[in-house]
């Protein structure tokens, strides 16, 4: 199996890209660079061969002329041997004027280098020869030969060196590249999970904002875009429970109508029909038709307190609970005086709630454990506030020690004009704990009971600290 | 045809005339000898070739004689070489001492100047004022051979029982070189070459001593030389003062030494060194062995 450029190129990260096009034109450039340079040094080291060259024969002439004056063969050969050993010197040769030629030759191994690279270098053996002329007679000649392999090898050596630097610089260049993509990648990898969740209906994803300013700056929009999209998700379905609860409400009107609202309207009717046949006075008729529409009136009065609590402003700030309950408590004052109860008022939050539903629901809970106290004992009802699983909500309970609820009972209590004893026994509409519930989930909290009958019951609901619609406390 | 090979027979005899008159021109040829011409070293030898090759060149082209210098690396060596009757010619004082003169050499032509004295010379702000003073002190000579170098001066140091430390500097102005250099208190010298030499370097000096005037050094001949070669190279010689390109080489060389004028050639015998004889016949005996 071969990996083709283009598949290999096709598969890499954008980093990875960028990093190879960053290492590919420097690898070049640097490469021209430095073979423009040994280029250069090596026509430098030429012409500087050539001086090297002239100087050494300007100082062998005289010598050897001086001896070939003498006619000393065996000195001017040890001046040879002597010039031999000077460095690139590879030869040197006089030949006299009748052509006798001594000479001395040292064997300079040749550089290893590649054939690319001496040709780029372009350095020959330097020659240069020169005649002994003394007072106008010729004592021949004298001529050097200089080696440029050691020149070329050095310069080889530096190349070497430099490709060395160049390459660990590449090396840490390409790793330090590498860390800081990494880095700067690693955030959008994060932001790229957080999108995913929040496709998969997690609205709770959030970004820690890091990275460079650029992507921190996205993860902060993308926080508040999973803000929005999470409150407006919350609202949304705030919208459809309100949606849902009224849809409940109105089928619950319906039976209302059909059945509540009737049966007074039917006793009126009837009792009105035997006051008219007794000639109208009937004083006992004419009571229950007062009875029955005092209740229609009690009816209607408590479905406009019901559909009113839809109409209210929702609260724009937090409220004591603690006032609330004291409120409803200084209201409810001649009811409990008058059974000899007591309400306990516990360490109570400020809550996101408007002070009115709030004052509401405190007295809705109150006046229901004052009408199902027990008769055998004095009411002892205690209110307190406790963390809530729920994050950003409170749990508040209310405990009586009343006659209890079974637990058959306890989802129906709090339907609309559900009542558990007839009127006669418990008077009123059964409205209250409907309009408790309402508050509560209007407020984005959830209500639950506790109870164990002939021993008392045990309401408990949580409500926002703070504005469920905005992260910030 | 037989026009044709008439013609083919002369044709082939010319050839064999000509290859005749060839084999006849071979020995002549062969017989053709290049002459030693030794110079003394009174100078460096490269000094001594820049001057005395363009002399000989020009007596070799005018007497038709091939003329070589031979020098030796000191006026030793070169004096030895005439001792062993290497060189057919040479410029030389060192050849007339008693025992040498049974060597053939005979004066054959002398430079044209008034001659040449011996003498002690110190830097001229030195103070020694007379041969007394350098009694203990180094003094430069420039080879035991040197006859105003050496042999005149030092005969003068040993009849005044002036004992001196000799350094041998190996020519002229070798000696002259240790004096300017400050390593001798005085130096030994030909007075023509000291004089030349202050000049060319612009040296200051003051004499102590000096000897009488004595004929500038000779050009001799060896008796093995054929008697007509001696002939041509005396005449070339004498007339190279008279011949403009005589005079232009000797101007040309007489620039190379840092002479003023240039100095051609007079006709010279033995005769003519009669005082070298007698210097050598009263010099002081320990000075008789240049060894």
């Amino acid at each position: 199996m071969t990996l083709s450029p283009f598949r290999f190129w096709h598969g890499l990260s954008l980093a990875g890209r960028l990093l190879l096009v960053l290492l590919l034109c420097t690898s070049i450039s640097t490469l021209w660079l430095l073979f423009q340079q040994l280029a250069t040094e090596s026509h430098n080291y030429s012409d500087s061969l050539v001086r090297k060259t002239h100087d050494e024969i300007s100082s062998l002439a005289p010598q050897v002329a001086d001896q070939a004056l003498i006619g000393d063969y065996t000195a001017i050969q040890q001046i040879l041997d002597r010039f031999t050993v000077h460095a690139y010197v590879e030869e040197a040769i006089w030949t006299d004027a009748k052509g006798i030629r001594l000479f001395s030759h040292t064997d300079k191994p040749p550089a290893k280098i590649p054939a690319l690279i001496r040709r780029i270098m372009g350095m020959t053996d330097i020659v240069e020869a020169l005649p002994l002329v003394i007072g106008g007679h010729s004592y021949g000649s004298v001529s050097l030969r200089l080696d440029p392999s050691e020149i070329q090898e050095q310069l080889w050596r530096n190349l070497l060196q430099s490709a060395l630097g160049l390459a660990l610089s590449w090396g840490l260049q390409a790793g330090l590249i590498l860390v800081v993509l990494r880095h700067s990648i690693a955030p959008l990898t994060d932001m790229d999970e957080a999108v995913h969740r929040m496709e998969t209906g997690d609205l709770s994803a959030r970004l820690y904002p890091s990275g460079s300013p650029e992507v921190r700056h996205l993860m902060v929009g993308f926080n508040a875009m999973a803000q929005a999209i999470e409150s407006a998700t919350h609202q949304s379905g705030r919208n459809l429970a309100e949606t849902e609860t009224a849809r409940a409400d109105m089928a619950r009107f319906s039976e209302i109508l059909t059945h509540h609202m009737q049966e007074p309207v039917r006793q009126i009717v009837a009792f009105a029909q035997i006051l008219q046949k007794c000639g109208g006075n009937d004083p006992e008729s004419l009571g229950f038709i007062i009875d029955a529409a005092r209740r229609q009136r009690s009816l209607l009065t408590d479905i406009e307190l019901y559909l009113a609590l839809s109409h209210l402003p929702l609260a724009n700030t937090t409220a004591s609970s603690m006032d609330a309950a004291k409120t409803a408590l200084a209201d409810l004052a001649p009811l409990l005086t008058a059974c000899g109860g007591h309400i306990t008022l516990g360490n109570l939050p400020m809550v996101w709630l408007d002070r009115q539903r709030m004052v509401l629901l405190f007295k809705e809970l109150f006046g229901n454990a004052i009408e199902y106290r027990s008769p055998d004992r004095t009411l002892e009802v205690t209110v307190s506030a406790e963390p809530s699983d729920q994050d950003g909500f409170v749990r508040l309970s209310v405990a009586d020690n009343g006659i209890g609820i079974d637990r058959q009972y306890f989802d129906m209590i709090f339907d609309v004009f559900r009542r558990l004893h007839t009127r006669d026994v418990h008077p009123g509409n059964g409205i209250g704990l409907a309009a408790v519930r309402k508050i509560v989930t209007m407020a984005g909290g959830e209500i639950g009971l506790e109870s164990t009958p002939g021993q008392g019951t045990c309401f408990s609901f949580t409500l926002p600290l703070r504005n469920p619609d905005n992260g910030a406390s | 045809m037989s026009s044709i090979t008439v013609s083919r027979r002369h044709v082939i005899a010319g050839l064999a005339a000509c290859a005749s008159l060839a084999a006849l021109a071979r020995p002549l040829r062969a017989e053709e000898k290049t002459y030693s011409f030794g110079v003394l070293n009174q100078r460096s030898v490269p000094l001594i070739a820049q001057y005395w090759n363009p002399i000989l060149a020009y007596l070799s082209r005018k007497a038709g004689v091939s003329l070589e210098l031979k020098v030796g690396r000191t006026a030793p060596e070169t004096t030895a070489m005439a001792l062993r009757r290497e060189l057919d010619f040479t410029y030389s004082n060192h050849l007339f001492r008693p025992d040498r003169l049974g060597l053939g050499y005979h004066v054959i032509a002398a430079p044209a100047t008034e001659g040449i004295r011996g003498q002690v010379v110190v830097m001229a702000d030195s103070r020694l004022r007379d041969l007394s003073g350098l009694r203990g002190q180094d003094v430069a000579f420039p080879s035991k051979e040197s006859f105003a170098g050496f042999q005149l001066p030092m005969d003068a140091l040993i009849k005044d029982s002036i004992e001196v430390k000799p350094v041998f500097a190996g020519n002229q102005e070798g000696a002259m070189g240790q004096l300017r250099a400050g390593r001798v208190a005085a130096a030994a010298v030909n007075s023509q070459l000291m004089a030349a030499f202050a000049l060319r370097e612009g040296l200051s000096y003051r004499v102590l001593w000096q000897s009488e005037l004595f004929r500038d050094i000779p050009i001799m001949a060896n008796d093995h030389v054929p008697p007509a070669m001696i002939t041509a190279v005396q005449a070339a010689l004498i007339a190279m003062g008279d011949d403009p390109e005589g005079m232009a080489v000797l101007s040309q060389v007489a620039e190379i030494w840092g002479i003023n004028k240039p100095i051609p050639f007079i006709r010279a015998s033995d005769a003519d060194y009669e005082s070298y004889r007698r210097f050598y016949a009263g010099m002081s005996p320990s000075l008789e062995s240049p060894e």
